[in-house]
């Protein structure tokens, strides 16, 4: 399931900027005017729509083990694989082999979780945020996800007695007003964003979040996975921006319940995108 | 006053125009399924229209030039939330778009060839230039200070 990034309330935000703009330097421009309201800088809740679609404009370097995976996967996002545009584009090679999503090996297509990573680093829909006495919540408009983040001073479980999970287990703590969490036990099945970078289950993922103003938030996430990547893979700092809550929508003043329906994506898969990509 | 039928019709194709025109970053069927570097302009008539995820589709039938009446599939490049965000909610956009319903469709055909396509743009029938307008941006949401 997928959307479209040609949204109205987006538009300005996606078409104005080149993908360049949204690395690291140019966060302020993206990060909006100053907002001097007071602020509790612990106070993270709210809905809060994110800028960046894609985990980092760096490539990480792989082991060849990640390597081999990354090359079995085939996203139908980015710039076409084998296309003048992709020869000459200076994207992440990620983001320049895209196929036809009738031929995509993307999990998703067909209603599996994005996964943790790929969640935050979703620009056409924004996420809540719920803090309780000794939880993070995130309820996730696309797809309707959610995870928990532990923050009662609880160690990382020892993954091995459960299942992996889309969206692994999290812990949290504050340093200083920088909530930091650490999630383990992520099924490997995910990718990390929508252009096919691999993570396994070994994967340690950390994020860091601040509340910069009343109205802004930056997450840094730092992805430690020694079996698929070298060295840890740092992030581009994802911005979000406080929704005003009546803005969303007249019939639904929070998220939208969108789901990824199993039926509706087969009915579209079969009537839409397999005439699209020639599959008969 | 209550707006008029026509109004309403054109206010939401302006709004399919706004949300249509914004090429944006590279969407899963766009320049990867469909060939962006040949626009067809389509004066075509809906027999379907889906408002339902994973993006709207309009399936419409268009007389070629030989007199015969192609029937087309298409996704457009939109979703539901969107929609519904902007005010076009389910009914509004099924009314707008209902069978039988003449449109004037910016359309790029699959690379595979075939009635298959992506609609970027819907005019009404009258053939009225509908201004796209200053798109708006994610501040419409977002909660700023005054």
């Amino acid at each position: 399931m997928r959307q479209c990034l040609a949204g109205l309330v987006i538009l300005g935000t996606i078409s104005g900027l080149s993908p360049a703009a949204f690395a690291q330097g140019e966060v302020g421009k993206v990060a909006g005017p100053p907002d001097n309201r007071p602020f509790n800088p612990r106070d993270l809740s709210g809905v809060w729509w994110g800028h960046l679609y894609g985990y980092s404009l760096t490539d990480p370097p792989m082991t060849p083990e990640g390597r081999k995976i990354y090359d079995s996967y085939k996203p139908a996002y980015g710039v076409a694989l084998g296309s003048p545009e992709a020869a000459a584009s200076k994207e992440p090679m990620g983001r320049r082999r895209a196929i036809a999503s009738a031929l995509t090996t993307d999990p998703t297509f067909h209603c599996n979780p994005l996964g943790l990573i790929r969640l935050l680093f979703y620009a056409p829909a924004p996420l809540e945020i719920i803090q309780t006495s000794d939880r993070m919540l995130q309820n996730f408009e696309w797809t309707w996800d959610h995870r928990e983040v532990w923050m009662d001073g609880r160690k990382l479980p020892d993954v091995d007695d459960y299942i992996p999970r889309y969206n692994g287990y999290s812990t949290g703590h504050w340093e200083g007003n920088t909530l930091v969490v650490e999630t383990v036990g992520l099924d490997d099945r995910q990718w990390v964003d929508h252009f096919g970078y691999p993570l396994s289950s070994k994967a340690h993922v950390e994020e860091r979040y601040k509340r910069a103003n009343y109205s802004l938030l930056e997450l840094t996430v730092t992805l430690t996975d020694p079996t698929i990547y070298t060295k840890p893979w740092v992030s581009d700092v994802q911005t979000f921006r406080l929704v005003k809550q009546q803005n969303l929508a007249k019939a639904w003043p929070a998220l939208a319940e969108d789901r990824c329906v199993p039926a509706d994506e087969n009915d579209f898969f079969r009537h839409i995108e397999e005439p699209a990509g020639g599959v008969k | 006053m209550k707006p008029s039928g026509l109004l309403i019709k054109i206010l939401f194709l302006s709004v399919l125009l706004l949300l249509l025109s914004i090429p944006g970053l590279a969407h899963h069927g766009t320049a990867i399924s469909y060939d962006m570097s040949k626009k067809l302009t389509l004066k075509a008539v809906v027999t379907e229209f889906k408002y339902a995820n994973p993006h709207p589709s309009i399936f419409f039938d268009y007389t070629n030039d030989k007199g015969e009446v192609e029937h087309w599939v298409s996704e457009m490049l939109t979703n539901v939330s969107f929609l519904m965000r902007a005010g076009w909610t389910k009914k509004r956009s099924e009314e707008a778009l209902k069978p039988g319903t003449t449109v004037v469709l910016t359309v790029y055909r699959s690379k595979a060839g075939g009635l298959s396509g992506v609609v970027t743009k819907i005019e009404t029938e009258a053939g009225e230039q509908i201004v796209a307008g200053s798109p708006a941006d994610r501040d419409a949401i977002i909660d700023k200070e005054k």
